[in-house]
């Protein structure tokens, strides 16, 4: 299922491209460069693959600067 | 066919993969497995560039040569400082299996994160085959200007699953079990 992810909106290396800054639910920051195809409405649109009492799991459009695919981020995070 | 995250681990708990320590449900990606770095690094000594390798040579073993030429690091906390244009062999801190029968192999495949920033993690040898058993091992090497810090448990490399068309002969036990090619 698609997800808009609150998060915050600087320039990327090229004009098409966007770097986002996301926080994850243990309150690092992860940063994604995506596409702005990847971007609505300031979100990131990204895909939840499940969620517990602590969180959602989403899986961002493309590998953060840490390696990561998949983060967990607060229920507060993610809109409709 | 590569596999996906579903398939995947569909596969792990038919025991097709055999991952330990399993891997964390934020390891996947649509389509592939992400496998994180040990604390076992093996690093070339300066006088190894003196040394002239011929790997066809009847008197060349590897193994002596890396005793003798390169030395192990076991990183600490503050990770390990990898310099541009240095090369050294690492390894997956997970274990990993593919059950001949398992009709999968999969390829080891570096990570954007890294490679943006010039550090590639195998030399053109991807290939985990069918019967594979054991850590997977990473030719690191910096081809980039920066100096980039490796830490351990850092998502290093990641696997891409493919099915196989059949069982290889090692694994096969069906009907036709021991026959060859005449001549």
């Amino acid at each position: 299922m698609t997800v808009k992810l609150n998060c915050t909106i600087a320039k990327g290396l090229i004009p098409s491209e966007k770097t986002v800054f996301i926080r994850r639910a243990d309150g690092a920051i992860e940063e994604v460069i995506v596409s702005n195809k990847n971007l609505s409405g300031g979100k990131l649109e990204a895909s939840e693959i499940g969620r517990n009492k602590n969180g959602i799991l989403i899986e961002l459009p493309r590998e953060s600067a840490s390696g990561r695919w998949r983060i967990w981020v607060a229920k507060s995070s993610v809109g409709a | 066919m590569v596999l996906t995250d579903r398939e995947i681990q569909v596969a792990l708990q038919n025991k097709q993969i055999i991952i330990k320590p399993p891997p964390d449900q934020s390891a996947y990606s649509s389509t592939s497995l992400d496998l994180t770095l040990s604390r076992v690094l093996q690093e070339w000594q300066p006088a190894a560039v003196e040394q002239i390798v011929c790997p066809t040579d009847k008197n060349y073993k590897f193994t002596n040569f890396v005793a003798k030429f390169s030395k192990t690091k076991k990183m600490t906390g503050k990770g390990y400082l990898l310099l541009p244009g240095i090369f050294l062999l690492g390894w997956t801190k997970e274990n990993v299996e593919l059950p001949t029968q398992g009709r999968l192999a999969a390829r080891v495949e570096g990570k954007s994160s890294l490679a943006r920033l010039g550090i590639g993690i195998h030399v053109t040898a991807p290939t985990i085959h069918a019967g594979f058993k054991g850590p997977i091992q990473l030719e690191i090497c910096n081809h980039g200007p920066l100096k980039v810090k490796l830490t351990i448990g850092m998502p290093v490399c990641q696997l891409i699953f493919e099915q196989t068309l059949g069982t290889p002969d090692k694994g096969y036990k069906g009907q036709f079990y021991g026959q060859v090619k005449a001549g």
